[in-house]
């Protein structure tokens, strides 16, 4: 069966919406631990998703049977839920949005597909080679991966788009080890592209940085805990963007009650000057897609404006809840998943301070750079996230290593506590952001002055 | 209706994937194959909001040759030899490290973890248990808005086969509820969720009630006046999260012995309390019934990490335990049919030889708190062992009794510190799908404000 006729199906079954995703991620994965061949696969999934409206109310099936039955099966099976589910709520009305047809293919410059295996375990081992000769050093993993991934949308409205990208990510992990003391961090390079990403990109530099960063963290004392003010890296503002702003920002938790940000549109979160915005159609970023999974194209959405919260990220169910429009902001992990709103690549812009000013603002403080993750709980306004490295500040001037810092605060006030917006604005390193289901994200900003942040550290 | 095919039909295809590896050049090969099929209710708002089924199959074959092994997976049973001839060229690429699959044997299906009824998937089945759950949340908090969660159904069958001898199939069910509520109050809000998973049966209402009450309880927290070393009660799942967590990760055999973890080189050293108790225990009576054997279907068996406040064992796959010319520790797991066995837990315990009701491990806090959920836990530096959370739900304990909620404080310590102040564990165990634990003090640690 094709998508279409699946549409169709739905809708002479009683469904008054429908959509259809079909898609095949092909992907190729390689280990190397400590400059040996540790792992290599390949392999491709091709399943369907279909969503429905029956009175109101969403169902959901899916499969990666491809057989004319499991197609029957799967949309009869989603619109029986929708239907026994219908009443259970108010009905979903869906925002009315452009329709669109035809193909986009985000072709790489350079297929990884067409790259051999050799020349791939090549770049991991040059990480390796190179990493390995700073002292301190003691064991280095690296992987490699790559993915396309085929897409093809259908809905009752009348969009039919298709499209394709790449993506590839190279990243090590190195562990430090001298005098019985331990330090570990990981530096990564990806993106919505292919092979040229390491071409533009030059992920043994990135490592060797990170290597040497390892190696002073060793012995570094434990950060001091408690109140202070810090100075975050673009990768780390990029990290704060997303998980305390971002996700206070998608509108199905507003919706829901579930996030600090409901009722304050219009409203002052921060200084002039501060802007954030979740852009998905960054050239490359590792959260870059041409269509949402509601057949929205994608844009670029500000969220907060000068300091002011303008925009939520909407799909096309909770733009209408909202009374927003939907802006490309739907996204499912894969076919299994039913999409939800997520973000994309979420940037601060730079400000206007010259950089050596935003330390120079700083008697006694700490200066994080790098993230190995955060959380947020939205409801409360709540987020933590953790360096990858960090540095005392003490008049301004870097003043020696301290170890394992985390970042924690209240959105809304943290907000209010930026002081400085440094003048460059980075791209951080690619992740994946989870919300039940992971999707590929990047982020990034200039670096940033907060001032009275608490630092999870020794007390 | 979840029709899955039956096990032999599986197991049947994992030995022709097994014979048709072989026959292309393989020394040794090992074939996976899994089918699930699930069903889940969503809520939003405090309603049903949508609702979701899914059904999916693949398979995966490991070959070997010449010590070197290959890996590749499908989805369609028409690309059989075409994968058997990625998994070999995968091989050919790898350097020689003299391998062998583990010799295995055929294990009987276990059948303890399947619900027939449940396997049906019904929606009313699910619907049923969500509104369970919206009820008791509702009482338990009337002001407050259950935010997230729901109920899924799941039923699966999974086979392993092996030119070594391994031949293993069997089945399970699964139900887990899932509840958040959120509480306004003025301009800041409370929340706090609870879940749980089980192959049959589960208190879907109970669910809902707990997250209820909790949030309830957590009204007009007071900012706790100054941090410091105070001992903390945590909740199983906080213990879970950090603790257990970074323990698992400092056992991994493969990282530890290339002195990668805080208990490299400790096996046999003092490490822990001497009360303190981690096992992975596929055998417990309590565990997920039906893990008869690991993911590469060798025999399941219980590997103690820290007993007697002593490293007992690293954790090993047969992969793992090769490269250190050592025996697997029966410690292979799968996550999905797309990536093959890595080393990891089955059914993991954490308890102590001072178990005590929570109310008892309350009443020996002079200065602390009871910690309920942490953000962050996953930032945790497995390497170091060290990390730095945030805990948004607290109540402060003093003088040996609960004092009221306080507002989110920042929690630090290390698996080092942490497994040497874990005094004693609660009576009142939590069981939830692949972990089972009680409560646990923690003396002195470190917390900022």
């Amino acid at each position: 069966m094709e998508p279409g006729e699946a549409v169709q199906r739905a809708r002479q079954w009683g469904a008054s919406h429908a959509e259809v995703r079909l898609e095949t991620v092909t992907e190729q994965r390689i280990q190397l631990q400590d400059g040996e061949l540790h792992g290599l696969l390949s392999g491709s999934e091709t399943g369907f998703g279909v969503r429905v409206l029956v009175s109101g109310a969403w169902g959901f099936a899916s499969s990666n049977d491809l057989s004319s039955t499991s197609w029957e099966t799967t949309v009869r099976q989603a619109v029986d839920l929708a239907r026994k589910s219908a009443g259970s709520r108010e009905p979903v009305r869906l925002a009315d949005t452009k329709t669109l047809t035809g193909k986009t293919e985000w072709k790489p410059r350079i297929d990884p597909a067409k790259v051999a295996v050799d020349e791939k375990v090549a770049l991991l081992r040059a990480v390796d080679k190179t990493v390995r000769a700073v002292d301190g050093i003691a064991s280095i993993d690296t992987s490699y991966a790559d993915s396309r991934v085929e897409k093809r949308l259908v809905t009752s409205d009348g969009t039919d788009v298709s499209w394709s990208l790449v993506r590839s990510v190279a990243q090590a992990h190195f562990t430090a080890r001298r005098d019985g003391q331990l330090a570990g961090r990981s530096s990564r390079v990806g993106g919505t592209k292919g092979w040229e990403l390491f071409k533009d990109e030059d992920p043994v530099e990135k490592a060797l940085a990170a290597a040497r960063s390892t190696v002073q963290a060793l012995g570094a004392p434990a950060a001091p805990g408690g109140r202070q003010t810090v100075v975050i890296d673009s990768e780390l503002t990029g990290v704060f963007s997303h998980e305390a702003v971002g996700h206070a920002s998608e509108a199905d938790l507003v919706a829901a009650g579930e996030s600090c940000f409901k009722g304050r549109l219009g409203k002052r979160l921060g200084i002039e000057g501060l802007t954030i915005r979740d852009d998905s159609l960054v050239p490359g970023g590792f959260g870059s897609f041409p269509f949402d999974d509601n057949g929205v194209a994608g844009a670029s959405k500000t969220i907060v404006e000068d300091g002011i919260l303008v925009g939520y990220l909407c799909d096309r169910e909770h733009a209408t809840t909202l009374g927003v429009k939907p802006n490309g902001a739907s996204r499912a992990q894969d076919f299994h998943s039913r999409p939800l709103v997520r973000m994309s690549n979420t940037l601060m812009d730079a400000g206007d301070v010259p950089e050596d000013e935003v330390f120079a603002g700083v008697k006694d403080g700490i200066y994080c750079k790098g993230s190995r993750g955060g959380q947020v709980d939205t409801a409360r306004g709540t987020f933590l996230f953790n360096a990858q490295e960090a540095y005392r500040i003490r008049n301004g001037e870097l003043a020696g290593p301290v170890r394992d810092v985390s970042l924690t605060g209240d959105i809304l006030t943290t907000l209010q506590n930026i002081t400085a917006l440094g003048d460059t604005q980075r791209m951080g390193d690619p992740g994946y952001c989870g919300k039940g289901q992971w999707v590929p994200v990047c982020d990034g900003g200039p670096i940033v002055r907060i001032k009275d942040c608490l630092v999870g550290g020794a007390s | 209706m979840s029709e899955l095919p039956g096990g032999d039909e599986i197991l049947g295809r994992c030995e022709r994937l097994v014979s048709l590896a072989l026959s292309r050049g393989a020394h040794q090969a090992e074939a996976y194959w899994e089918a699930e099929a699930d069903l889940g209710l969503e809520v939003e708002s405090g309603k049903v909001s949508s609702s979701s089924g899914s059904r999916s199959q693949g398979g995966s074959l490991r070959v070997v040759e010449r010590g070197r092994v290959g890996f590749a997976y499908l989805t369609d049973w028409g690309a059989s030899e075409a994968t058997a001839e990625r998994a070999l060229a995968a091989a050919r690429a790898m350097p020689e490290k003299g391998y062998r699959l583990p010799t295995a044997h055929r294990i009987a299906p276990q059948r303890k973890g399947w619900d027939a009824s449940l396997a049906q998937l019904e929606a009313d089945v699910a619907s049923r248990l969500v509104h369970d759950m919206l009820d008791a949340a509702k009482t338990a908090c009337p002001k407050g808005v259950v935010s997230g969660g729901g109920v899924g159904l799941s039923a699966g069958v999974w086979a392993i086969a092996s030119s070594e001898g391994a031949a293993v199939h069997d089945r399970g069910t699964s139900l887990s509820a899932g509840c958040s509520v959120v509480l306004e109050q003025g301009a800041s809000s409370v929340s706090a969720s609870d879940s749980t998973e089980h192959w049959s049966s589960l208190d879907a209402a109970a669910v809902g009630a707990r997250a209820g009450e909790v949030t309830q309880s957590l009204r007009n927290p007071k900012p706790l006046r100054a941090g410091g070393r105070l001992d903390l009660v945590l909740e199983p799942e906080v213990a879970h999260e950090t603790l257990v967590g970074l323990a698992v990760d400092a056992a991994l055999g493969d990282e530890a012995m290339r002195g990668k973890t805080v208990w490299s080189g400790k096996l046999g050293a003092e490490v822990a309390n001497p009360a303190l108790i981690l096992a992975d225990d596929p055998l417990h009576t309590e565990a997920w019934p039906g893990a008869a054997c690991d993911g590469e279907g060798l025999p399941a068996r219980r590997n103690a990490i820290v007993e007697g406040g002593r490293m007992q064992g690293y954790l090993f796959d047969s992969w793992d335990a090769h490269q250190h010319r050592l025996g697997s520790s029966h410690n292979a797991v799968r996550g999905g049919f797309k990536s093959p066995p890595s080393t990891g837990t089955q059914f993991l315990v954490h308890s102590s030889t001072a178990a005590r009701p929570l109310e008892a491990l309350i009443a020996g806090v002079d200065d602390g708190l009871l910690v309920d959920s942490v953000l962050g836990a996953h930032t945790a530096n497995a390497t170091t062992g060290e990390f730095s959370v945030t805990s948004p739900n607290v109540w402060r304990i003093h003088k040996g009794a609960l004092d009221g909620p306080v507002k989110e404080v920042a929690i630090a310590g290390s698996l080092g510190e942490w497994a040497r102040q874990a005094e004693a564990t609660s009576t009142a165990i939590k069981r939830d799908g692949s972990w089972m634990g009680g409560h646990l003090l923690v003396r002195g640690a470190s917390v900022s404000v």
